[in-house]
């Protein structure tokens, strides 16, 4: 079985079928779809109820079909994935969403699990919700326990709009992730065009780094190649 | 014990179909057929080379059939014959 990934875990099916997938060969999309579908299908259902579209998640045959996108989606993101990252599903979680969001035409607004007091026969009330953002979150989370996280989230923050923060932060954790295109996961995920994604991203962190080299409470960080003078 | 054909399957057929789109954007001419053959190969788990040798069928007609340069009835007897218990809706392909 041919695996040109070469990593040293040949015998491994997922990653068999991540690195034929990374080679272009279809066979190994099906593979994947078929051995996975069902990992697949609870990713897909918890994103339509944290999209509030528990209308979508009853209907099986449009979860099926978003289930296929789901899989399409890692298909052309296998390049990207490296054996010892998270599954799959779990890398590209953003960009499945961002993809089902595409699909509804649907906000990527989160609703809490408390939210079923807004269903009615299906449909959903349009009262609004605080955006919850999973990157920025974990970066909330590790500034807590992280004094050197928490600097460069304070530099981070010191500059341009929540928003803008956001969509830099996201670019360049999907950048990380290894996401071939950072700028179209971000801008379907935002509503805004690929070049402003990354337009947006760039100015946010030259802005972030201006600050770094400035302002001495963050000499620290100037080590990091991303602040690199 | 499976004694029939599989029951169809909906995200089996949508993925074939989704795999015939993109054959038929790289030029395909059969991109349906095409799709079926590369799924059964998927169900396999081989690459071509492995694939051809364990069905017994020469190598370029697994290629040919996955290009879409062949139209269903031209498929090798060994792809055909297993794209009836894939739980693909043949029917709805078309």
């Amino acid at each position: 079985m041919t695996n040109s990934g070469g990593n040293g875990d040949a015998d491994d099916p997922l990653n068999q079928m991540m690195s034929g997938m990374a080679s272009g060969d279809l066979a190994w999309l099906w593979a994947f779809h078929e051995t996975f579908e069902g990992r697949l299908r609870g990713v897909v259902l918890r994103h339509l109820r944290s999209m509030g579209r528990h209308d979508v998640a009853a209907d099986r045959a449009r979860v099926a079909e978003l289930v296929v996108d789901a899989s399409m989606v890692i298909f052309d993101r296998a390049s990207g994935w490296h054996r010892g990252a998270a599954m799959p599903w779990n890398w590209a979680g953003l960009a499945i969403r961002s993809q089902i969001a595409a699909e509804l035409g649907h906000r990527t607004t989160e609703f809490s699990d408390t939210d079923g007091g807004d269903m009615n026969n299906g449909e959903v009330s349009a009262r609004p919700r605080a955006v919850v953002d999973p990157a920025v979150d974990s970066l909330t989370r590790l500034a807590e326990r992280f004094p050197p996280v928490r600097l460069l989230r304070d530099a981070f923050e010191s500059v341009g709009s929540l928003r803008n923060q956001q969509i830099a932060w996201l670019f360049r954790v999907q950048k990380i992730e290894g996401d071939p295109s950072p700028a179209h996961t971000v801008a379907a995920e935002f509503g805004i065009t690929p070049v402003n994604a990354r337009k947006i991203h760039q100015r946010h962190w030259d802005r972030v780094q201006t600050v770094v080299l400035a302002d001495e409470r963050y000499s620290s960080l100037r080590g990091l190649d991303w602040f690199a003078a | 014990m499976i004694h029939g054909r599989p029951s169809f399957d909906d995200g089996a057929t949508l993925l074939v179909k989704r795999i015939a789109q993109r054959l038929a954007g790289e030029g395909a001419r059969h991109p349906l057929t095409a799709a079926v053959a590369v799924a059964i190969r998927g169900r396999h788990r081989l690459d071509q080379d492995q694939y051809a040798q364990e069905i017994g069928v020469p190598l370029e007609a697994v290629q040919a059939a996955e290009a879409g340069n062949l139209a269903f009835e031209q498929l090798p007897g060994p792809i055909a014959t297993r794209a009836q218990w894939m739980g693909i809706d043949l029917g709805r392909l078309g």
